[in-house]
């Protein structure tokens, strides 16, 4: 049928065709974008947030504003990284509009105990024992680690996405990778 | 049988400030993310500084296929999800401006949106089996009657179909679309093919 | 605001534009809601049972009406919107109001295609 060969050929297309139509006010086009980075988008989300509950709500509202300001969207092929800026920010924006003030205490954190109690070491893989260690930073070095790593923000971005001085985000994300080191390297 | 948990030997790891003779992480991993250029012959020469870097290249490779992993590990996106997107936006908001039909009786208004005009654009490949249609953008102020109007569409060619054909007769299904269902002043139409694109089709994989 | 001069006069011009030949669609002027339908994605009106989707306006100069439409791909746009214009002439004149001035914008125009698959 030839809807099924079109419907086809459009998932298949690259991200400056769908976007572009998408653009233009293609439904089909922009439920396209939306199969396509809805996993990454939770993902991340998931990662900012450490907790699940309010991940399809803020991906939702990301499309929302997608859809309304395409027009900022200057280059479509770009659209991958313009859609996650635009979930990372709201993301922020439910963290701070539930925490107000960056937690001093998150910063003063100790990096894991080297006394940790015996028990049975299980081998992981990289990326598992990445996701673990992930999950167990404290709030303020996991969203630098987050924005940095998996959302490509600089340091200055970092600073004013999260209200902080620029020294601090460096010193949370030494504070993080270090911490992260440790945990993963307790599990080889 | 016993388990000799065995504490990972953090200095191993070049991760306490005396094991990198005087660099912070900090500045291991601005040096890191600037390619360890330029040279800082103090840092290399470092076994401390060099078992922290080999610690944070790892780290950092893994962080970039994180997303990767955790997309991958999550479940299909379902019809209802895409429909629970689709009913919360407003689709006149795409609508762009009014295009004006040029009819004289001074009682009616009538008019047809850019956003029709451009789905008129794109269904024009309808007709075109080697052409997918992107982006279009009309050159010109479109909300005035008999204004010269310059189409620009950008497309992608489909595998296996002669390029400049399909070109051809994609201008020509748009000019004759544009024709009959608009009164625009169109001058040109502008066709840039960017990319050629495989398309696996249901057909193609049962033969 | 919109009112009605005659209840359920919106109604009725409604149902006169729909049941012109080449007419699909009316939407609520501004807004379209899309949803997925079978196989693709269709743009379709929305319906609310309390508010008609043609907008009615009545002054001392006269009726107002506007309507955004759906329409198939025909040979000649401007002829369609030409018939629809009368259509709500009729629905007008057969109430004795008048004189009007009628705004008539296509939203979306259903694929030449479309009824082929």
């Amino acid at each position: 049928m030839a809807g099924e060969r079109f419907r086809s050929a459009l998932e298949q297309a690259d991200d400056r065709i769908v976007a572009g139509r998408a653009m233009d006010g293609d439904v089909a086009a922009f439920a396209v974008l939306v199969r396509r980075y809805t996993p990454m988008m939770r993902a991340y989300t998931q990662r900012m947030l450490n907790a699940s509950a309010d991940v399809d709500d803020i991906v939702q509202e990301t499309f929302v504003t997608a859809w309304q300001r395409f027009s900022e969207l200057e280059d479509p092929a770009k659209v991958k990284s313009w859609l996650m800026r635009i979930v990372s920010r709201k993301a922020v924006d439910r963290i701070r509009a539930l925490r107000p003030m960056l937690d001093v205490d998150d910063m003063e954190q100790a990096a894991p105990s080297h006394s940790a109690p015996a028990r049975v070491v299980e081998a992981r893989a990289g990326i598992e024992a990445l996701g673990a260690a992930l999950q167990e930073l404290p709030a303020a070095q996991r969203e630098c680690w987050v924005l940095r790593e998996m959302g490509g923000y600089s340091y200055d971005e970092i600073a004013s996405e999260l209200d902080i001085s620029v020294s601090t985000a460096r010193g949370l994300l030494a504070r993080a990778r270090k911490f992260m080191i440790v945990r993963m390297e307790a599990w080889r | 049988m016993t388990e000799e948990q065995k504490a990972p030997d953090v200095r191993q790891l070049g991760l306490e400030p005396s094991d990198r003779d005087g660099h912070t992480l900090e500045e291991l991993s601005d040096y890191l993310e600037a390619g360890r250029l330029p040279v800082d012959p103090s840092i290399e020469g470092s076994p401390g500084c060099q078992l922290a870097l080999d610690a944070l290249e790892r780290l950092q490779g893994l962080g970039g296929q994180l997303i990767e992993a955790d997309a991958a590990a999550r479940p299909e996106v379902d019809d209802s999800w895409v429909d629970r997107i689709l009913s919360g936006i407003a689709l006149d908001a795409r609508a762009g401006r009014r295009i004006p039909f040029d009819e004289s009786d001074p009682s009616v208004d009538f008019g047809i949106t850019e956003g029709a005009v451009r789905g008129l654009i794109r269904s024009a490949e309808n007709a075109v089996p080697g052409i997918m249609v992107g982006r279009s953008t009309l050159d010109g102020d479109v909300t005035v009657v008999g204004e010269p109007i310059r189409i620009a569409i950008e497309v992608n060619a489909i595998y296996g179909e002669s390029i400049p054909t399909a070109v051809a007769r994609l201008r020509a299904e748009i000019a004759e679309r544009l024709h009959r269902q608009t009164d625009l002043t169109v001058t040109s139409i502008d066709v840039t093919v960017r990319d050629i694109q495989r398309i696996s089709s249901a057909a193609e994989e049962t033969s | 605001m919109s009112t009605t001069a005659l209840p359920g006069l919106a109604e009725r011009i409604e149902a006169a534009v729909l049941a012109t030949a080449g007419v699909r669609n009316v939407y609520r002027a501004g807004s379209l809601v899309s949803n997925i339908v079978g196989e693709g994605a269709v743009a379709i009106g929305i319906s609310r049972s309390d508010e008609a989707l043609v907008a009615v306006r009545t002054d001392d100069d006269g009726v107002e009406v506007e309507a955004s439409l759906g329409v198939e791909y025909s040979a000649n746009a401007l002829e369609l919107l030409r018939d629809v214009r009368a259509a709500i002439d009729k629905v007008l004149a057969d109430d004795g109001l008048g004189p009007v001035e009628i705004a008539l914008t296509i939203a979306y125009v259903h694929p030449r295609e479309a009824s082929s698959d």
